[in-house]
């Protein structure tokens, strides 16, 4: 059995931000996170096209033809799918999740918290420790 | 071991591979087009809005309108339910980027953090037996696993907050100013400085460096921020001591301190925590002492707030994790820190985004 790591995280209270709904529909909403990471993963690829090329001319490596002729190994063709699957996985994930109604993760969040509840005090926060035990690892 | 090292972008090592730093290249364009071009729209379109949803009656206690009417005109509007939409987006690409790959890399942080726990110049003071209060237990920012819950929370804020002030934070700009102005004792006397809500240190480690001669002691009560911020004070080679302990519960001694300080501190935590803190620091403060706060208005000061500014604040605590920020800008902080017996006043904010300055003198 693997020692468990010393980390000093504790438990957290989850907001559930993947779960909002702002628009008329959470389809909408989900293709508007899609959008979002198209247009990341747009960027990133231009920004390392960018950088690619001025390091290639600048060994003189860089032409044309080269780039339009070259033919990928079999092991770089899995290698690009599985990056392809990746950038799949990362624009479409908004799709792929199980939409909530409303900001029900946020009025969630609140229930287990409601803002109206008592100032803590010593009692109640010894209590508390007590229940939850030792928070530190 | 993988090295994904990169090299720095000032006093910061770069981000482990060149498309997570395109990605959030990514997130800070689209953030600055946002707050640009977005907003400009929003601001002219809400206020119309507004105008038309709000009798001149319907106002709350300080004047402005009430943020029931707001979010009756300002929910089901197209244009706004977009604006939240991209923003929480941006957000959550933010956070996904930096948590998958710092994952990936997760036992060469953690290799590194545990490198540093013990070393010095500086000290970094666990406390795995603190018992962590629920109010500060919340994915603040919808950070993942907030500050308390993720052991690579450090990292996380650290480059989540890069990309949040649009590169503009990369060296501590914002902190190493925050410290050059930060109030002082009118006897010019610091040898003390307690910096409070230390987070991963940015402000503790300036104050160093601009009090280099003072006992300079960051506290916090979430110990990945604080690993984080003692391997930043080791690699600068300052002598910072990073505490992990309660702002309402420091343990310092009273009357021992000289310059306290809390930088966006306040917004995160219930008004009656926030009234314990001032009396704490009220206790810890030698007489003459100075409290300097920084932290969003209140109250009162409020009431000449466009429209969208309180609907973006009430969303920034629904949405984005800021669970006691309405909180906190319902009250009265000024007033706070008079009844715990502070002379106190507000001045101009050191930073553009976050004001006032609240400065609180421990009388003679």
């Amino acid at each position: 059995m693997t020692k468990p790591h010393k980390t000093a995280a504790t438990e957290f209270i989850d907001h559930g931000s993947d779960t909002y709904t702002f628009l008329q529909d959470p389809v909408v909403d989900a293709l508007v996170e899609v959008v979002v990471e198209l247009g990341a993963e747009t960027w990133i690829t231009r920004r390392r096209m960018l950088v690619l090329e001025r390091v290639m001319a600048s060994k003189g490596l860089l032409t044309s033809e080269l780039i339009e002729t070259y033919r990928p190994s079999a092991e770089e063709e899995a290698l690009w799918r599985q990056e392809r699957d990746r950038m799949l996985k990362t624009v479409y994930a908004a799709l792929a999740r199980r939409p909530v109604r409303g900001d029900a993760a946020a009025e969630r969040a609140k229930e287990a918290h409601p803002p109206k509840r008592a100032p803590f005090n010593s009692t109640e926060l010894t209590q508390r420790a007590k229940a939850l035990g030792p928070s530190g690892v | 071991m993988v090295n994904i090292d990169r090299g720095t972008n000032g006093r910061t090592p770069r981000l482990p591979s060149l498309d997570l730093e395109s990605q959030q290249d990514f997130v800070r364009g689209f953030r600055e087009w946002m707050v640009t071009e977005m907003d400009s729209q929003i601001r002219v379109h809400s206020e119309e809005l507004a105008a038309t949803a709000a009798p001149r009656t319907d106002t709350a206690a300080n004047g402005a309108v009430a943020l029931e009417t707001l979010r009756a005109a300002f929910d089901p509007d197209p244009l706004i339910a977009s604006r939240l939409r991209v923003w929480i987006t941006n957000q959550r690409q933010m956070w996904t980027g930096l948590e998958g790959q710092f994952s990936q890399y997760r036992d060469h942080y953690r290799e590194e953090l545990d490198r540093y726990d013990d070393v010095g110049p500086g000290v970094l003071e666990l406390a795995p037996d603190l018992f962590i209060p629920d109010y500060c237990r919340h994915e603040i920012h919808i950070q993942p696993g907030g500050y308390v819950g993720n052991e690579l929370a450090g990292a996380l804020y650290h480059y989540g907050t890069n990309s949040f002030y649009m590169g503009q934070n990369d060296s501590d700009e914002f902190h190493i100013m925050l410290a050059k102005r930060v109030s002082r004792p009118e006897d010019g006397q610091v040898s003390r400085v307690v910096d409070l809500g230390c987070g991963i240190g940015q402000l503790t480690i300036a104050l160093k460096e601009q009090f280099p001669e003072a006992d300079v002691t960051g506290i916090d009560v979430a110990g990945p921020m604080l690993r984080y911020a003692h391997k930043r004070a080791v690699d600068l080679n300052l002598d910072v001591r990073f505490l992990q302990r309660l702002a309402e519960d420091t343990k310092l001694e009273s009357g021992s301190v000289d310059l306290a300080t809390a930088f966006i501190l306040f917004h995160e935590v219930p008004t009656a925590i926030a009234r314990e803190i001032c009396a704490e620091v009220f206790r810890i403060l030698r007489p003459g002492g100075v409290f300097d706060v920084t932290d969003f208005a209140t109250g009162p000061m409020r009431s000449a707030e466009p429209p969208f500014a309180t609907y973006r604040s009430w969303a920034d605590h629904h949405y984005n994790g800021e669970r006691w920020r309405e909180e906190f800008v319902s009250s009265d902080f000024l007033a706070i820190l008079r009844e715990t017996g502070f002379v106190a006043e507000l001045q101009p904010s050191k930073m553009a985004w976050v004001q006032p300055n609240y400065v609180a003198r421990k009388p003679n």
